[in-house]
């Protein structure tokens, strides 16, 4: 029990921490007359929040200093009280009083001297004077001098029913008779007769629950044909035994407290006055023939949830307790820090781990300067700095639990305008991804769930046509495997109709009719652009925004997308993403002198072709490569980018990149996330290595094929290339159909 | 008790330390709670929860939107025009008071409430 309350002190003091400094702002906006109603309520707020919390810790003397200083602030609030500058400064004075308290209760700062408290109560009470007679709240009003307010130190214990049995004697009980008719009011307001019934019941101790007699008077009740449905008609009469010295009254007027202006009820004592003045016995005796005596079935109490009788045991420990927790309060304090200076720390720590890596290649490489000695103190260092980026990562991550929740949402949504019955189902909320990942995961979600509703679940009578439940189910999980994060999107939908995705994706040019396509490659269209197979666009995937955008902003993220689907029992959508936007790990090629970054997530292979015997030229006069049987355009990047010519080097083995040349060309084929691919014609690959990624367009403007910069170990600036760009151009030029016919003359 | 049966709470807080408090008494008497931080969160929570809560405990004072007006938007909801409101306010005067019941609220707890209170009140609507 401890633990939780420690940590709901914690809680309080970090709101403290936040409140303080907003109530700080209000009174400065006030005192330079920029403040509007909202300022006024912020504050009030402020200083409210912080009494209640304090209340329910039993921090006493902060709860008295600022429960006056609230009923200052009502003054203000109400417009009783005009701020002048002494008010004005009086607020501010007792601000600086509220805060000292606080680290009072914290214990990180002196106890504050009482004299200062008073002077400053009696400044604040001075201005709930001036409000007039009759301020806002009765609490102001009544009690200027909070002597009265006793704060009440929240009792966390289990409930203890046992309390409501105490004084329950040997001597033969009174009977009390409780009448009661609910207005419909009553009904309209949430409440129930039978809440009021099993309020009474309660009363009881467990064993006599039985003892007490309830009779429902129906004599008001109309013919069914002239019944209003939302009238309420019915009364009741309850007898109870109360036992001798038990505050059974008493306890039967709180049962009612909330309903005396919508239920007229009265209490009686058996013998006494009451039931004299009462004309209901009677009446109720003459409908009690017809009516049978309805003792509360013993399962409708059973539902009651009640709390275990095991933790009664503790209860009686937590007056004592929040003075304890407060002591070791300071040692696990946590700070807030600004988002920017965690971002800072990140890159530098990027940085870090691409010097040590440069560090380490040189020694390695170098044979001259190879020794195990110096090697095995660098793989400590080494070890080390992956530590530290893990650590500043954890720093960042946080659980994908708010954008998968807000998916319910989506899903609720989306099936009530696709009139379907759909049930998202989420596993692994609580894994933890970085920040910046978290916020642009939210629109590739909504859509592929839209998605899923719209294509994939099929109607519910189609379900039950197949067999399966009429209610669809999706389920939206995370988990993290090898140092990337996972998530699925699984349906149990009707898959995908390979044969209508063919046709459709035919019919709008994106493949050449009598392309043989595998499975998988026909369902990878639907990410093309420009693809849809629904045949009008409905309300919810329709927006505008195919799964070619979802597919771009996942790739953006750094991320794939994958798709199986098995007919008639539903798709799986697969996203792998990085754990974190701000480092990738990168393939370093040469290129005319200049050393670039590709994703290795992007890189499909390393090949090295024969000039002569793999590059062919198309009609259009592009070069396309036949690697595995399959053609792939060429993009000689150096050309792409253009890069100038670097000044005699032509005879350099590295420059006969160029189809028609003699010999061999190193090629990295790459691949985008709709399984387009392309063949990197690039002089040398010099390394792979985890790179920092620095915007580009931030520091300087944007440039085709790039997608951002990062600095080297060696302190040069290096661009990392934008593959999905670079293929999108590279068949943009070629003729799929030229493609195909070259693929069958070279098969 | 399994989780299923619980009786779940929607708690309507803007101070994390009443969430807190709320969180713990009322997880240990057996409830299963949910909570919104203002009245347009308690709206949202409101309606994408599955199940759907039997009860809701609410702050008045709040931001965005306060408890009156959250109290007058759930009653427009029809699938809990009729799901007991519990004002939990430090505000005793009776002219608030009389405003949360004519908005359509089932009963009120003044703070400082001690969690027997909270818990008899939870109960006195869910039986």
């Amino acid at each position: 029990m401890g633990d939780v309350m420690d940590d709901i002190l914690k809680i309080f003091f970090e709101e403290c921490d936040e409140l303080l400094p907003e109530l700080e702002r209000g009174l400065g906006e006030i005192s330079e007359e920029e403040s509007s109603q909202e300022t006024i309520n912020a504050i009030f707020r402020a200083v409210h929040s912080i009494k209640g919390g304090a209340a329910s810790f039993g921090l006493d003397r902060l709860v008295r200093f600022a429960h006056v200083y609230e009923s200052a602030l009502d003054g203000l609030r109400s417009g009783k009280v005009e701020p002048d500058q002494a008010i004005i400064k009086t607020f501010f004075l007792a601000m600086d009083v509220l805060s000292d308290l606080v680290a009072e209760a914290k214990h990180t700062g002196d106890e504050v001297d009482e004299g200062r408290i008073d002077e400053n109560v009696r400044k604040l009470e001075a201005i709930i004077g001036q409000g007039g007679d009759a301020p806002a709240s009765s609490e102001v009003g009544e009690t200027p001098v909070p002597e009265d307010f006793t704060p009440v130190t929240v009792d966390l214990g289990g409930f203890d029913f046992d309390d409501h049995a105490e004084g329950f004697g040997e001597t033969p009980p009174q009977r009390l008779t409780v009448t009661f008719r609910p207005h419909s009011e009553l009904y309209s307001r949430g409440d129930d007769a039978r809440n009021l019934l099993l309020g009474l019941q309660e009363l009881l101790p467990v064993e006599e629950a039985g003892a007490m007699d309830v009779v429902c008077s129906t004599q008001e009740l109309p013919a069914l044909v002239d019944l209003p449905a939302e009238d309420a008609r019915l009364g009741w009469t309850v007898r109870l035994p109360e036992p001798p010295g038990s505050a059974l009254e008493e306890d039967i007027q709180a049962v009612f407290d909330w309903v005396g202006d919508v239920c007229d009820f009265q209490i009686a004592r058996d013998g006494q006055a009451g039931e004299a003045v009462e004309p209901e016995p009677a009446e109720d005796a003459a409908v009690q023939e017809d009516v049978p005596v309805v003792p509360v079935p013993a399962e409708m109490v059973e539902s009651v949830p009640q709390a275990d009788p095991a933790p009664s045991a503790p209860a009686s420990a937590p007056a004592s307790a929040p003075a304890k927790i407060g002591r070791k309060r300071e040692q696990n304090a946590s700070i807030r820090v600004d988002i920017g200076r965690i971002g800072m720390l990140m890159d530098m720590v990027g940085e870090m781990v691409i010097g040590q890596a440069s560090l380490e290649s040189a020694l390695t490489r170098d044979g001259a300067l190879y020794d195990p000695e110096l090697l095995k103190r660098l793989a400590v260092i080494k070890t080390l700095t992956r530590d530290i980026q893990e650590a500043v990562m954890a720093i960042r991550a946080q659980p994908v639990r708010n954008v998968f929740q807000r998916m319910q949402r989506v899903v609720r949504e989306a099936s009530s305008l696709a009139n379907k019955d759909v049930a998202l189902v989420l596993e692994g909320e609580e894994t933890e991804v970085d920040r910046t990942l978290i916020e642009n995961l939210t629109d590739p979600l909504t859509h592929m769930l839209r998605n899923a509703v719209d294509h994939g679940i099929e109607s519910p009578q189609a379900r039950q046509a197949a067999g399966k439940p009429a209610q669809g189910t999706i389920w939206l999980s995370a988990r993290h495997r090898s140092g990337r994060i996972l998530i699925e999107i699984r349906d149990d939908g009707g898959g995908i109709n390979t044969r209508r995705v063919l046709q459709t994706a035919i019919k709008r040019g994106i493949v050449a009719s009598g392309a043989s396509l595998g499975e998988n490659e026909i369902n990878e269209l639907i990410f093309a652009p420009g693809f849809s197979t629904a045949e009008t666009v409905s309300d919810l995937s329709g927006r505008g925004v195919g799964m070619d955008v979802v597919k771009q902003a996942i790739q953006n993220l750094g991320g794939r997308v994958n798709i199986q689907s098995t007919p008639g029992k539903g798709t799986l959508f697969t996203l792998s993403l990085p754990l974190t936007l701000a480092v990738l790990d990168g393939m370093l090629i040469e290129c005319r002198g200049s050393t670039m970054v590709v994703p290795v997530s992007s890189v499909v292979e390393l090949v090295t072709v024969q000039m002569k015997k793999d590059v062919y030229t198309i009609p259009d006069g592009s070069h396309v490569v036949s690697v595995r049987g399959r053609c792939i355009p060429l993009i000689y990047l150096g050309d792409e980018l253009t890069l100038p010519e670097e000044n005699g080097t032509q005879e350099e083995p590295h420059h006969m990149g160029r189809a028609g040349e003699e010999g061999q060309m190193i090629v990295l084929v790459v691949e985008n996330e709709a399984g387009a691919r392309a063949a990197l014609v690039v002089d040398g690959v010099r390394d792979q290595a985890q790179v920092v990624i620095k915007s580009i367009e931030k520091n300087y403007r944007q440039i085709k094929g790039v997608s951002a910069a990062t600095i080297l170990g060696d302190g040069s600036v290096s661009l990392i290339l934008d593959v999905s760009t670079l293929i999108v151009s590279a068949t943009k030029r070629v003729d799929t159909r030229a493609l195909e016919a070259i693929a069958e003359r070279a098969a | 008790m399994t989780a299923e049966q619980k009786v779940r709470v929607l708690t309507v807080d803007d101070s994390r330390t009443m969430q807190g408090v709320l969180r713990k008494a009322l997880s240990e008497a057996g409830y299963d709670v949910i909570q919104g931080g203002d009245g347009v969160e308690g709206l949202e929570v409101l309606q994408q929860a599955s199940p759907a809560p039997q009860a809701i405990i609410t702050d008045i004072n709040m931001p965005r939107m306060d408890g009156f007006q959250f109290i007058e938007a759930v009653r427009k909801l029809e699938a809990f025009s009729r799901i007991p409101i519990i004002c939990l306010t430090t505000e005793t005067d009776e002219e608030k008071k009389n405003r949360a019941r004519s908005l359509g609220a089932t009963g009120w707890i003044a703070k400082p409430f001690n969690a027997e209170k909270l818990v008899w009140a939870i109960r006195r609507v869910t039986a």
